[in-house]
Parts: C-alpha cells; structure tokens; sequence
C-alpha cells in the first residue's frame, strides 16, 4: 500500500485541539500518524472524534501491556488510540478502513506505543454512522492540551 | 510510501544492514521476512538496531505464543522472535517496524509487530512499543542474529514516508 500525504501539522505551541477537515474522498483507507506529548501530569488518551460528533457512538475493544496484561471493552465519545504522556515519547497509529463509504460504520485499528510509560496497546473501533467520514478532530479525552512539537500527519490509502 | 532497499540475503549472514539512509522524509517502514539457522526449541531472536548503538534501547512487548505463554515483557533491546530452522520448513516470520520522524532530533519511538511462523506448538506473536533514547537521525539501520545467522532468502525492505503540508486546523 502506498501511504498520499494529505495533510500534516507540527504544533508550534500548546493547542487543544488539530482538526482535519474537508477530507479527500478519493481513497480506501485514512491513516493518522500521531508522535508528542500532553499537558496533563496523567495519563490521558489520545481521541478521534469523526466528523464532529461528540457522543458516546464509539464502541471499542483494547488488549494492553500496562504493567500487567489487560483487556476491556468500552464506548467512549471519540476513537481511543492510546495515551499522551506528559513525559513525551509516545506515538498513536490509527487506521480507519473504508472511511468514504455511505453504507457501513466505520472501523479503525489503532496501535499506541508509550516508552516513557512502558505501555502498548492495540485497539480496535467502530463509528456507529454510515456517513463519510470527512472530518477528524483529534483531542486529549481530559480537556489537557498537546504539547508544542507534537506531531499530525494524514495519509489516504488508495483503493 | 516510497521503496529506498530492499535486501535479499543469497547466503547465510548474521547480519543485515541498510546504510546511508536518506533524510528526505518523515517516517521509515521497515519490513521483515526472515528465519535464522538456529534450533532450539521455541523461537529465535533477531535485534533490530539503529547506526550501530547497542545501548538506550527499551520495550514494552504484549505477547502470546500458542503454547499458553502470554503477557507483558519489558526489555532493553529491540529484539523480535521469529521463525528458525528447528520449526515448519520453508517458513519466515514476518515483522514490521514503523518509525515515525526518523530524521528529527527528538528520540525515536517505534511501534512493531512480530509474528513468528511455524506449526508448531509455541509459535510467538507480539505487538511491541520501542525506544531508542538517541537524539541522532536515523542514518543506518541492521537487523542482526545473536544466535547463529539469517538464512538465505531473508528479506528486509526499506521504506520511507513523507509528510504533507498544512490541511489542519489547531484551535
């Protein structure tokens, strides 16, 4: 597969949220690159909310090595993809599958590292809209912010 | 995504390596078919290494193997279990490593996943958090054996993937 920049941030101070919209609609597959920090002394999470929607419309299931082997299932407001650390190093890999169509929920597979913490997890999600997707906010479930020098980056996976 | 190396080994090594990276883009994927000469009864390690550091490394592993192992696993080395010559014949495991802003000057994390390929009845699988605590670029990459060598017909492909510009929105 062959990963199109579509669209790419590097935050040049703190910020709440990084929002990508008016998605190309000429893929299969959308896949978001996150690396930084948050504000937070606590583990936060790294969240997706497709398309502006806020409510409790993301089923999700996690298997993770966070001291101890855990797995849970869980809705939540937004796509989980791991932690934002305050102590830096982690990175979030999420790919959300056939996001243009208009005839299913959407599904995205998520991979989160966090060293600093000693933690990894693999997450998989599902938006319960048939709608395109073709908005992402990305945000730390908290309300904390992303540190400056965090990094975003889009790419489409062609068909 | 763009190919830089792929390598192919045509004879036995302990060692593969990929020099000279180039630093025109944001993030590496690395691509791993590979087995070892090695025969033992569980798996084989191979460690994935970045401009010849041995040090500074750490992981967070969640891991199964179908032998009814399974948990956490934290170690000080980019180390994958693969396939070897005492499992299924003609077998290579398969490992990926992505490797996000390679070229910058922050530390490298990594996120891999490795499978270990075999019918057997300990057959490895892991996700794995990495960390090479180095503010270097990447300039070199190797994937070497501790125990015996890569056999012939392991293979690693190199690729690179570059950012976009602007399209956000920070609020």
């Amino acid at each position: 597969m062959s990963y199109v920049a579509l669209a790419n941030v590097t935050l040049g101070a703190n910020a709440s949220s990084v929002t990508f919209s008016n998605i190309n609609q000429g893929f299969r597959d959308l896949i978001l690159i996150h690396t930084g920090s948050s504000t937070n002394d606590s583990i936060n999470s790294l969240q997706l909310r497709l398309n502006g929607d806020s409510g409790s419309n993301y089923p999700q299931v996690l298997m993770a090595a966070d001291g101890g082997p855990v797995s849970a299932t869980f809705t939540d407001s937004g796509l989980i993809c791991g932690y934002t650390i305050s102590s830096g190093g982690a990175m979030n890999i999420a790919q959300i599958m056939d996001y243009s169509a208009t005839n299913k929920h959407k599904t995205a597979l998520s991979r989160h590292n966090a060293m600093p913490e000693s933690r990894t997890r693999a997450i998989a999600g599902r938006w319960t809209n048939t709608a395109a997707v073709t908005s992402i906010t990305c945000r730390v479930d908290t309300g904390a912010s992303f540190v400056a020098g965090s990094t975003f980056a889009l790419y489409g996976i062609a068909a | 995504m763009k190919l830089i190396e792929t390598k192919t080994l045509l004879s036995d090594a302990s060692v593969i390596s990929f020099t000279s990276i180039p630093q025109d883009a944001t993030d590496l994927v690395v691509l791993m078919s590979v087995r070892t000469t090695q025969v033992i009864s569980s798996w084989s390690d191979v460690i994935l290494r970045f401009n010849g550091s041995t040090t500074n490394y750490s992981t967070r592993n969640l891991y199964s193997d179908s032998g009814g192992g399974a948990g956490p696993l934290a170690e000080t080395s980019l180390t994958m279990r693969i396939s070897m010559a005492s499992n299924t014949a003609n077998t290579f495991a398969s490992n990926q490593a992505y490797i996000p802003n390679y070229a910058g000057s922050t530390a490298k994390s990594l996120s891999i996943e490795n499978v270990q390929e075999t019918n057997g009845a300990t057959a490895f699988n892991a996700i794995i958090a990495g960390l090479w605590n180095d503010t270097s670029a990447i300039t070199s990459l190797s994937l070497t054996a501790p125990n015996g060598n890569l056999v012939a017909g392991s293979t690693i492909s190199l690729y690179k993937i570059t950012k976009g510009t602007g399209g956000a929105t920070v609020s």
